[in-house]
């Protein structure tokens, strides 16, 4: 099934909120000295920015 | 199938980037200077080197922190640190703001820590030379406290401990010390002795004539922080 160009653009801002998001997670925890094992909860965040740029690029 | 790429393709950026914020390491320009003997950086050096691993970097980096900001991401970063590394951010943060954290670092120099707590390294190649690494913290925390104008009888005691000692660093330290009581007999920490037992006749004189002059006179110094030195008040 193919997005029209509202879908298609609500899942391209999903995606870069999301990247922003795991970038700025990423750096907090970094700065901050938490132990290195809580970084990556970022994946989650990276995860969902990748789902929906690429269900916006496919446009499916 | 489309779908079923979109799937792995975003599984794998995740991968990717979660592995690159994973191995990331706060890298800045290290000064020389800040490895000086004596530094928290030279400590943290060790630490870095030795069983803190991740912890180490951490409070290493924070040290390379612009000026403005470190003081709050030290206040945070310190949350985080348990044992010797916490004890060394508190000394780091009452440098910066001496009234806010007076009463830890007092707290801290009155408490004694178990047999052997504060040994981070022994007999290890460090800079090319095999050293022992220790940190004292309630020793530390008398010394601070006593450049901050809290002057206390464990801070004149190791004072003049630091100013017999054999190691060149210590009695540097122990001059620069001195250096803040107007009117202090003169030190000289240049003779070095030839053996741990052995003491140089000049510095043993030289600390007598201090120990006598420190130990009389500490109920009359005062502490002039403006010019973070202390003066010796006569008897009216």
């Amino acid at each position: 099934m193919n997005l029209g160009p509202k879908e298609i653009r609500k899942r391209l801002v999903m995606g870069v909120v999301m990247l922003a998001a795991g970038v700025g997670i990423a750096v907090a925890l970094i700065f901050a000295g938490t132990p290195r094992w809580w970084r990556l909860v970022v994946f989650f965040p990276f995860w969902m920015a990748g789902l929906g740029l690429f269900q916006a690029k496919e446009k499916t | 199938m489309a779908k079923k790429r979109v799937w792995l393709l975003c599984g794998l950026l995740a991968a990717i980037l979660t592995g690159a914020a994973f191995w990331t390491q706060w890298w800045l320009t290290d000064s020389p200077a800040a490895y000086e003997k004596g530094t928290e950086r030279y400590y943290l050096a060790w630490v870095h080197h030795g069983s803190f691993g991740q912890k180490g970097a951490a409070v290493e980096a924070l040290l390379n922190l612009p000026q403005k900001k470190e003081y709050t991401v030290a206040l945070k970063v310190r949350r985080w640190q348990t044992g010797v590394i916490r004890d060394m951010l508190l000394l780091v943060l009452f440098d910066m703001a001496p009234d806010q954290h007076e009463q830890a670092v007092t707290q801290l120099m009155r408490s004694e820590y178990e047999s052997g707590y504060g040994w981070v390294k022994t007999d290890d190649v460090f800079e090319g030379v095999i050293v022992d690494f220790y940190f004292d913290g309630p020793g530390e925390a008398a010394l601070r406290l006593l450049q901050q104008g809290y002057l206390s009888g464990r801070a004149v005691d190791l004072l003049l401990q630091y100013a017999r000692s054999f190691y060149p660093e210590h009695r540097l330290r122990a001059s620069h010390l001195f250096e803040q009581f107007v009117g202090i007999p003169p030190y000289d920490p240049t003779p070095q002795p030839q053996t741990i037992n052995e003491m140089p006749e000049l510095t043993r004189t030289q600390t007598a004539a201090i120990e006598r002059w420190l130990r009389g006179n500490m109920e009359r110094l005062s502490w002039a922080k403006d010019m973070k030195s202390y003066l010796y008040e006569p008897r009216p």
